[in-house]
């Protein structure tokens, strides 16, 4: 790789370590990959789709975890502190990436450093030490064993308390599928199993200590504008209610609507959601607001509790793990919940797969799929003790813990009797959390996201309550608005919830983006590259299973099967006919043929033609 | 804002009576389901409150969770 000129906003190199060979090398940040992906989820998606060899093997040496941060990422201007990391992952065996606030993406970038490419496998544990241009693979024999926030708060005490620190937990460490990398005590990157890719590799953590700077190709005005998007923030309405209580906030509408997940996605309400709401955690556990980088609207909700006995310290829960594991495992209490929330982060689990693979398990018990002999106990709905319980065997990988480990797919493939019917996922990455049967805009986003059941492509919840629930047809184009928009977010390197919770204007990004980039993309040339990157990690996916596709996008058996119960969607589903309703208008709006794949016409016309030497796609 | 009428930020009522939050919702046209929360003069209150005279209401659509 080369580099052309000098990159404003950007760290300027990407630092390679190569675990099997104990090497570190630097390499200059290309030019043409910055101003056709420009950072972030692009970068990881990109030097994925370059590096690795079709078909590897996720916990193999040949499988790399690239960290990226944005073009945006550290600056001052609301909410710039995200970091992506990717892979192939272990759950799916297809395209995986999650992104993670607190502070390393700035960190990184003041480092000088736009990524890193973890490579090979380490021979005994270790952690990778970044201090400006000092970077060293360290011993970690100390801290393996130890929990997600453990670890931190040692290597932090270890090195000093200005390093911005990720780890995982034991659940890293044992591969499994779901497990975290965790940072700033409650920050994680939860989807696809990133944390066990490292586990795989001995990598026990990544701490990173930066004072070098970057260049803005226009900092007085970048400090202008910057100044300008403060202001405006501050002067939304709403600015001042969201923030007390978070994404939490959310729980009692989505429960309004029929979309709470409850009780292993049985129904879409749940009784005692009252008990587990934003009002809850303000009211009774919450002592801080928690915020990541240059964040004004600090979602990040600090509590401490007492449960049976013992102080607990937690950031959360948050609206996903109050769903997954309040709702899903009927949970009734806000501490029931912040202490299941606990157990996970510290464990190094994603409490949204840990939730439905548990409830999943609770199913499988309530219908005799397993009996207790085989779980080691009976766990019921509402018992926090035993999903505690569970959550360990699962990280230890211990007895049951051991299937559970593989995911929710694994799991039910491994149990059969019937329980494929509601094991809760789509492509193999467990659903998260909105109960969609009332919701066929949502249901669209779960669907087609790249990465498998995650809504953080598209929530198009709103969207469902704004044009009708009932409705099916004509709500394709927004899911596609929505996963072009919300990804660039994390390509940039920012956090989108300024813009999707208050309503921040969008056009300010791309002026801010010309500032610090000299490079005047409007905000259409940036959803271009968002696109760009939606199509690349569609034929990654193609590439790693060969007859990737439709089949592929298809909901659930639950959804498809099952009307539900109770709650304002009662006696709805999506019958198979409409759900490939919805993926027929879908594909035809994106320009792919009737399998769901791009056309070569569509590559051509991003700059994807390279694609075609290394994937067989349809006619 | 995208989802309210004419997909204005803001709206200037005027009407006789005392009207319920959800009154409101009906004279814009906004459905019920679009609203998470409804704050009169800097307090949330329920969808059955009346506003006095000259107060400002905001409406919170739902965000977007995680």
């Amino acid at each position: 790789m080369t580099q052309d000129a000098k990159l404003f906003g950007y760290g300027g190199r990407i630092l390679r370590v190569d675990l099997s060979k104990a090497a570190v090398r630097v390499e200059p940040t290309p030019e043409k990959m910055a101003r056709e992906y420009l950072g972030g989820r692009g970068f990881v998606a990109k030097i994925l789709w370059d590096e690795l060899p079709p078909g590897v093997e996720p916990f193999s040496a040949e499988n790399k975890v690239v960290v990226a941060s944005g073009p945006m990422s550290g600056l001052f201007l609301p909410s710039s502190g995200k970091i992506e990391m990717g892979t192939k992952s272990p759950a799916t065996g297809l395209y995986g990436e999650g992104n993670m606030g607190g502070h390393l993406a700035g960190e990184l970038k003041f480092a000088g450093y736009d990524a890193i490419i973890i490579e090979g496998l380490a021979p005994k544990p270790c952690y990778i030490m970044i201090d400006d241009d000092k970077v060293e693979i360290r011993d970690a024999a100390k801290y393996w064993g130890k929990g997600a926030f453990e670890t931190e708060k040692m290597i932090k005490g270890d090195l000093g308390e200005d390093f911005k620190v990720a780890t995982i937990g034991p659940a890293g460490e044992n591969l499994v599928v779901y497990a975290v990398v965790s940072h700033d005590f409650g920050r994680q990157v939860g989807r696809t199993g990133v944390g066990a890719v490292l586990g795989s590799k001995k990598v026990k953590a990544i701490a990173v200590r930066g004072s070098r700077g970057f260049e803005l190709a226009d900092s007085e005005g970048a400090y202008k504008k910057g100044k300008e998007m403060f202001d405006a923030c501050f002067a939304l309405p709403g600015f001042e209610d969201w923030t007390p209580y978070g994404t939490a906030g959310v729980t009692d509408w989505i429960n309004d609507i029929g979309a709470f997940p409850t009780r292993n996605f049985q129904t879409g309400y749940f009784e005692k959601h009252k008990n587990i709401n934003g009002a809850m955690l303000k009211d009774r556990i919450l002592i801080l607001d928690k915020g990541c980088t240059a964040c004004p609207i600090p979602c990040g909700k600090y509590s401490r509790f007492n449960y049976k006995g013992r102080l607990i310290y937690v950031e959360g829960p948050e609206y996903e793990t109050i769903a997954l594991m309040g709702g899903n495992l009927a949970l009734e209490s806000i501490e029931e919940v912040a202490y299941a929330n606990y157990v996970a982060d510290e464990l190094g689990l994603d409490t949204i797969s840990a939730g439905s693979v548990i409830g999943f398990a609770i199913e499988c018990l309530e219908k005799g799929v397993l009996k207790p002999a085989d779980v080691g106990r009976d766990v019921k709905w509402g018992d926090t003790d035993g999903v505690a319980w569970l959550l360990e065997r699962i990280a230890r990988r211990e007895g049951i813990g051991d299937i559970l480990a593989q995911g929710v797919k694994a799991a039910a493939a491994k149990f059969g009797k019937g329980s494929e019917k509601f094991a809760m996922h789509v492509k193999g990455l467990e659903i998260s959390g909105y109960e969609s049967r009332y919701a066929p805009a949502m249901m669209l986003a779960y669907m087609t996201a790249d990465i498998g059941g995650h809504h953080n492509r598209a929530w198009a919840i709103t969207y469902d309550a704004a044009v009708g629930q009932e409705k099916i047809e004509g709500k394709a184009w927004k899911v596609i608005e929505l996963q072009h928009v919300r990804p660039l977010f994390d390509t940039l390197g920012l956090c989108r919830f300024p813009w999707v919770e208050l309503g921040f204007e969008l056009h300010h990004y791309a002026d801010m983006f010309a500032l610090v980039t000299g490079w005047h993309y409007s905000w259409e040339d940036l959803l271009r590259v968002s696109e760009r990157i939606w199509n690349l990690t569609r034929c990654f996916n193609r590439r790693e299973k060969p007859d990737f596709g439709r089949a592929d996008d298809l909901p659930p058996p639950r959804w498809m099967e099952e009307p539900l119960p109770s709650g304002a969607g009662k006696g709805h589903l999506m019958s198979r006919e409409n759900a490939e309703k919805m993926l027929d208008e879908y594909y035809a709006l994106r320009g792919w043929d009737g399998n769901g794949l791009p056309t070569p016409a569509k590559l051509k016309e991003l700059g994807l033609d390279f694609v075609l030497e290394k994937v067989k796609l349809g006619a | 804002m995208e989802y309210f009428p004419e997909r204005k930020g803001r709206y200037e009522l005027e009407f006789e009576g005392p009207t319920s939050i959800s009154g409101l919702l009906e004279r814009l046209g906004v459905g019920r389901a679009l609203v998470m929360a409804a704050i009169v003069d800097g307090k949330r209150r329920d969808f059955e409150y009346e506003p006095p005279d000259g107060a400002e209401v905001i409406l919170i659509t739902p965000p977007a969770g995680g």
